[in-house]
């Protein structure tokens, strides 16, 4: 999997724009093809090794996913590049100043919101995926207010997320092991009544839940006579299997499209 | 049976959205627009807290909102949740514990600036990117419902208001009038976003208002810019809405004329955005004086007749009585003290000027400041005591005059003015008469924008400019409680009820905090907690 995502990012056409954006600089490799591929050739050469080729970390983090993901100011990277950080293991390089733009400029795609390095799937057939039963993505997830509550609201999951995020989230999502405000609870009330859920905030004092009908519902503990827990992930955990991998290509390049300031979705 | 089932659920999520019928009837136990209703009264019938019981009040809950810093967030309360916004964020809070239900983040925004806060209609949380989105959420779950924008950020406008909901519309106002813009009022489909009318404050070459500008190059980038949202009377079917100073702020030599319509107020058709009427209060204003402030819709007799009225306390330190269904204009007082620029206002509403007032090369110095003797902060009418609440601001300061040439965009004043020292003073005013009931002086530096909230039982809640909240009693301005929130305040407060009891709910700076009457705490059982 690492290796053909290396080989994706790769061979991308990456238009990714640039300057739109408060955290982005305006240097002018920021997005410019050729300097991500050869900012790419370099970030194989030098830092693959410690932070992997993907970017999913190794001996030095994980760049991609890290656990309050932000856009990092690009000055910021090339600043960490040239210098390293002392007391670390990141060495400071003798790059040159266009070399490291050129890496910034990499890195920048390759951590940079999905919607700016679309995949190359099929976005139109990747949207019948996400709305089929198939798949079942809408049951949980909305997308412009149409389809599920339970899952976290994917209108925005393009502009927000990088492609390695969204890819891990389908393909593997027992790796967050991060539950606290996604919960599938089951609370019995003292009045005898049930309700069923995801705690969006659960504390020892109160739980908001949203149900499945995405009716919001305001708890306090005094007024809770049992809860039960699910332990693990609501999202299933067989996408690798229940997909074919052309699905999930085109589900990618569907979920990619999904950002509220680029162009208009497609495949809807 | 599912028919039946299916139905009742129906109306029991129906019977929970927020109609416009809602907004109109004013606030209870929710808070579902900026100023509490329409006509910008911040008064409140919530009557637990009392001016016997409000000495034990005491902070329920914190919430500090994420990079916050100056937060000017009006809370929204609606079924026991509370949403405030926050630059490019909103965030929806169990209004009992404070605790984070949702949130939402426009990480990928053009720019940060202040906001105001949220609005609420149907099951639509509406709020207003700096960038100019207006961005729809369902109220329940936060998921995005639309995401649209109306103004292109880099033609220098951007978006600072709560967001005014009423019928199937919401209305904004543009800001970033001080850099050169066309300033405009819009009416936006509450259901996609799409625009159904756009009235611009600053006329094109040859339309009415026009001949007051003598420069047309310089009237494209007039400024009155419409900011802060407005009231409205649904009787009337009437917007009121105030527009901000012309541009160049600080020279107007290179504008010569009354400049229409900037800092001005409209009256305007919401179905259209036809102008019914407009009063300028200061024309062809030279110190940044906004007529950001609260046009306040009050019925009452006067002089000896019942009147429809718009109370309005200005930036340029006076305070006007006007008719609302006509705009004629009735009265004006003085607001603060220390007025310098005008001995006063004329019969037809213009300012009696002093000579030699305008920015100079050297500075000129000149009262009120270019903060003005109040501003936007939340002010308050009391229906029982029938007095005006109005945070002023004692200050002067030094204006001068560039002899750069304009250029918009590029956030050129024309200028430039300084706040000097000065006193926060909370007035009582009688609006028959524009005289002053009670005044509550403040310690400080001029610095806050906060404002005030009342109840039925006649107790005005107040930031003040040290930091703190404050309860008076609003028929003398006896203080009755005060908490120490540790930062600046720069929001105005709010009241609502949930389960039974009322809370106060103010910003500041970097946090939300709820206040409610003491209670014992009772201990609380666990319950039975398993994993699976």
């Amino acid at each position: 999997m690492r290796a053909c995502l290396w080989g994706l990012l790769l061979v991308l056409p990456l238009s990714a724009q640039h300057g739109r954006y408060e955290s982005e600089s305006k240097h002018p490799f920021i997005g410019q093809p050729e300097a991500i591929a050869a900012g790419a050739k370099l970030y194989g050469r030098s830092c693959a090794g410690c932070h992997g080729p993907d970017g999913s970390g190794g001996r030095g983090p994980n760049l991609v996913r890290r656990p309050m993901w932000h856009p990092l100011s690009d000055e910021k990277i090339f600043t960490t590049i040239r210098n390293g950080l002392p007391g670390a293991d990141m060495p400071a390089t003798n790059l040159t100043d266009d070399e490291t733009w050129q890496l910034v400029a990499f890195l920048h795609a390759l951590i940079g919101p999905a919607a700016e390095n679309p995949p190359p799937g099929d976005a139109v057939a990747g949207a019948e995926v996400f709305w089929g039963k198939k798949a079942g993505c809408s049951g949980c997830h909305a997308i412009h207010g149409k389809g599920g509550r339970i899952g976290p609201d994917l209108t925005n999951i393009g502009g927000l997320r990088p492609m390695a995020v969204i890819r891990e989230s389908v393909l593997e999502p027992g790796k967050e092991l991060f539950l606290l405000g996604r919960e599938l609870v089951t609370v019995k009330m003292k009045n005898g009544s049930t309700l069923r859920g995801s705690a969006r905030n659960r504390d020892n004092y109160s739980l908001q839940l949203i149900d499945r009908d995405g009716k919001l519902h305001l708890i306090s503990m005094r007024d809770v006579a049992e809860l039960e827990i699910q332990e693990r992930s609501a999202m299933p955990d067989d996408y690798a299997k229940r997909l074919s991998s052309q699905e999930l290509e085109n589900l990618f390049a569907f979920l990619a499209r999904q950002s509220l300031r680029d162009h208009a979705p497609e495949g809807e | 049976m599912r028919t039946l089932l299916l139905t009742l659920a129906l109306a029991g999520s129906l019977a929970a959205q927020v109609r416009y019928e809602d907004i109109v009837k004013g606030p209870g136990r929710d808070w579902l627009t900026y100023a509490g209703s329409y006509n910008g009264w911040r008064h409140s019938p919530l009557d637990q807290i009392t001016p016997q019981n409000a000495g034990s009040l005491v902070p329920k809950w914190v919430y500090h909102v994420p990079n916050a810093r100056g937060l000017r967030t009006n809370p929204i309360v609606h079924d026991g949740v509370m949403y405030v916004t926050n630059t490019n964020a909103v965030y929806a809070l169990d209004a009992r514990s404070g605790r984070l239900i949702w949130s939402y983040v426009d990480a990928r925004a053009e720019k940060s600036g202040v906001n105001r806060g949220a609005a609420i209609l149907g099951d639509k949380v509406f709020f207003f990117t700096s960038d100019n989105y207006l961005t729809a959420l369902d109220r329940q779950s936060g998921v995005v419902l639309f995401s649209k924008q109306f103004a292109d950020v880099n033609d220098g406008i951007t978006s600072t208001s709560a967001p005014l909901a009423l019928k199937n519309m919401v209305i904004v106002g543009s800001a970033g009038g001080d850099g050169g813009i066309r300033g405009f009022i819009a009416a936006l489909s509450a259901d996609d976003g799409h625009e159904l009318w756009r009235t611009y404050t600053i006329p094109k070459p040859g339309e009415p208002g026009s001949e007051t500008w003598g420069d047309a190059k310089i009237m494209e980038y007039g400024g009155g810019a419409a900011w802060l949202s407005g009231t409205f009377d649904p009787d009337l079917n009437l917007l009121y809405w105030t527009t901000g100073n012309a541009w160049p702020d600080f020279n107007g030599n290179v504008r010569p004329g009354d400049n229409l319509y900037t800092s001005s107020l409209l009256a305007m058709d919401p179905e259209t955005g036809k102008v019914k009427w407009h009063f300028q209060f200061t024309p062809h204003d030279t110190h940044d004086w906004d007529a950001q402030s609260w046009p306040m819709l009050v019925d009452m007799e006067y002089e000896g007749k019942p009147r429809k009225l718009v109370l309005h306390a200005n930036r340029n330190g006076f305070f006007y009585v006007l008719d609302r269904v006509t705009g004629e204009f009735l009265n004006a007082t003085q607001l603060t003290d220390s007025v310098d620029w005008a001995t006063g206002i004329d019969k037809n509403g213009r300012p009696i000027l002093v000579e030699g007032k305008d920015p100079t090369p050297e500075g000129n110095w000149v009262c009120p400041s270019v903060k003005g003797a109040t501003n936007w902060m939340g002010q308050t009418f009391h229906p029982d005591t029938g007095l005006l609440y109005i945070l002023t601001l004692e200050q002067c300061g030094w204006f001068s005059l560039s002899s750069q040439e304009p250029e918009p965009k590029k956030n050129f004043p024309g200028g430039g003015a300084t706040e000097e020292g000065g006193q926060v003073i909370l007035r009582a005013i009688d609006p028959k008469t524009g005289e002053r009931a009670w005044e509550y002086p403040m310690t400080g530096f001029g610095r806050m924008w906060t404002g005030t909230v009342s109840t039925k039982t006649g107790v005005l809640f107040s930031g003040d400019d040290d930091g703190q909240m404050v309860a008076l009693d609003a028929k003398t301005g006896q203080h009755l409680w005060n908490f120490n929130m540790g930062e600046l305040s720069t929001a105005s407060p709010i009241t609502y009820q949930v389960d039974g009891k009322q809370y106060v709910a103010v910003a500041s700076a970097t946090a939300i905090f709820s206040f409610g009457l003491f209670e014992k705490a009772e201990p609380l059982d666990p319950p039975k907690i398993t994993k699976k």
